[in-house]
């Protein structure tokens, strides 16, 4: 009976360390996923990642790590693993890769949608934009108006416009902050 | 009949205490609520505008906890001395900018802190942010989205946050998650950047007049430093002061 009890006992253990494992590796793999439904990384790093770091990432906002969509960056949350911080270093390609991520993350499947539909309006949906244009709840209320330089900037990304066009966008949006 | 009567009153009084409940819990918010139960014991300061310098101001001078006065954005100001401690900087302009073009000045006090109260942004019901701060003619290189507290980025270093973070710095509090405190070097402060006066010592009603140009200074209860909104490039600047008030 012990020895039975015994077994039973060993066999939970091996089930709940199973089970934490996995969620573990869950967590672990859902950034390393999304890439295959998401614009362009490359062009995110190198023209879009540094506007939302600075309107985007402060450490009163989405630089945080309470933030359900965080951004990292020079003068906000720096990367956990590289031991930089706030206002030092300029901000890292580990960064903007985790940027990325973050931006890819917020609905996936939907983001998936609005690469196949290269100049249409599933792009108009996206809480990414939404929020941002102030149309759907936001504790930072509305911060990009329709189709102004910021919001050209990440939507050109989002449906995959010209890279041209993008970079154009997010330089003039640069430009305009303080 | 006694039977109906007792009943309704049953019935409306528990409406009562629900609505009440309900209430009460939508005013409590315990994100808020723990912030508060954190912060350290009151300092020597007692509650005068000099106290807890170097902590997160608007989370009790807030309509959340209700300290007296509310206030729209406050801070500290350090210098630092050779040892890597900490002072408050007395008698600086603090100057923000808010997105609809409107420029606050606020002066620092004997402690280093700085506030502009909700009653300050005269005619206005709030700040348009987000905000550009600069101090000492130094501008802040991030924008404020949404943060009263200056301190709710800036944090000081504490046993806490060193305890779980190794990379905070232990003199100014900087780390991966904070600016660390806001530091200035007071030797080279321009007189257009200095301000004061600000003696808390000082008769009250002896508020400071504006410069050429800027509103009249809002000056606080106790006299020490105040703020005002200044006209958009008319140049004046209004310090609150006890004492001499807006001296430049």
């Amino acid at each position: 009976m012990s020895l039975k009890h015994g077994k039973r006992m060993a066999l939970l253990a091996v089930a709940f360390v199973g089970v934490l494992g996995s969620t573990g590796c869950k967590q672990e793999g859902l950034s390393e996923g999304l890439p295959t439904v998401c614009p362009s990384r490359v062009i995110y790093v190198e023209q879009v990642s540094e506007l939302m770091e600075r309107r985007c990432g402060t450490l009163d906002c989405h630089g945080t790590d309470f933030a359900p969509m965080r951004l990292l960056g020079r003068d906000g949350l720096r990367h956990a693993g590289e031991g930089n911080r706030t206002g030092d270093a300029p901000s890292t390609d580990a960064e903007k890769s985790a940027n990325y991520f973050s931006a890819c993350a917020v609905e996936p499947e939907k983001i998936a949608k609005v690469l196949q539909d290269a100049g249409g309006n599933a792009v108009n949906t996206l809480l990414l934009v939404r929020k941002a244009r102030g149309q759907e709840g936001h504790k930072g209320g509305k911060v990009f108006d329709p189709w102004d330089d910021s919001d050209r900037c990440i939507v050109g990304w989002l449906r995959g416009d010209a890279e041209a066009n993008i970079s154009k966008a997010c330089q003039a949006a640069l430009a305009k902050l303080p | 009949m006694l039977n109906l009567m007792q009943s309704s009153s049953l019935r409306i009084g528990f409406c009562v205490a629900a609505a009440a409940a309900a209430l009460a819990g939508c005013r409590y918010d315990p994100v808020q609520a723990e912030k508060i139960r954190a912060l350290p014991p009151e300092d020597a300061q007692g509650t005068r505008p000099e106290h807890r310098a170097g902590q997160p101001c608007v989370d009790c001078h807030s309509t959340y906890e209700g300290a007296e006065p509310k206030l729209a954005i406050a801070g500290t100001i350090f210098s630092q001395t050779a040892k890597g401690y900490l002072n408050g900087v007395n008698g600086v302009f603090v100057t923000i900018h808010d997105s609809a073009g409107a420029t606050y000045k606020a002066c620092t006090n004997t402690t280093g802190n700085f506030y502009i109260t909700t009653a300050d942004l005269q005619g206005i019901d709030d700040f348009a942010f987000p905000l550009t701060v600069s101090v000492a003619g130094v501008k802040m290189n991030s924008l404020i989205g949404r943060e009263r507290s200056c301190a709710g980025c800036h944090k000081l270093a504490s046993v806490d946050r060193i305890d779980r973070d190794p990379g905070v710095d232990p003199a100014t509090g900087q780390a991966r998650d904070s600016a660390g405190a806001i530091v200035i070097d007071p030797t080279y402060l321009s007189a257009l950047e200095r301000c004061g006066p600000t003696s808390i010592v000082a008769p009250s009603g002896a508020g400071g007049a504006g410069g050429a140009g800027g509103m009249s200074a809002t000056t606080t209860a106790t006299g020490t430093g105040g703020a005002a909104p200044v006209a958009a490039g008319a140049g004046g600047n209004a310090a609150g002061s006890g004492t001499a008030g807006g001296n430049l």
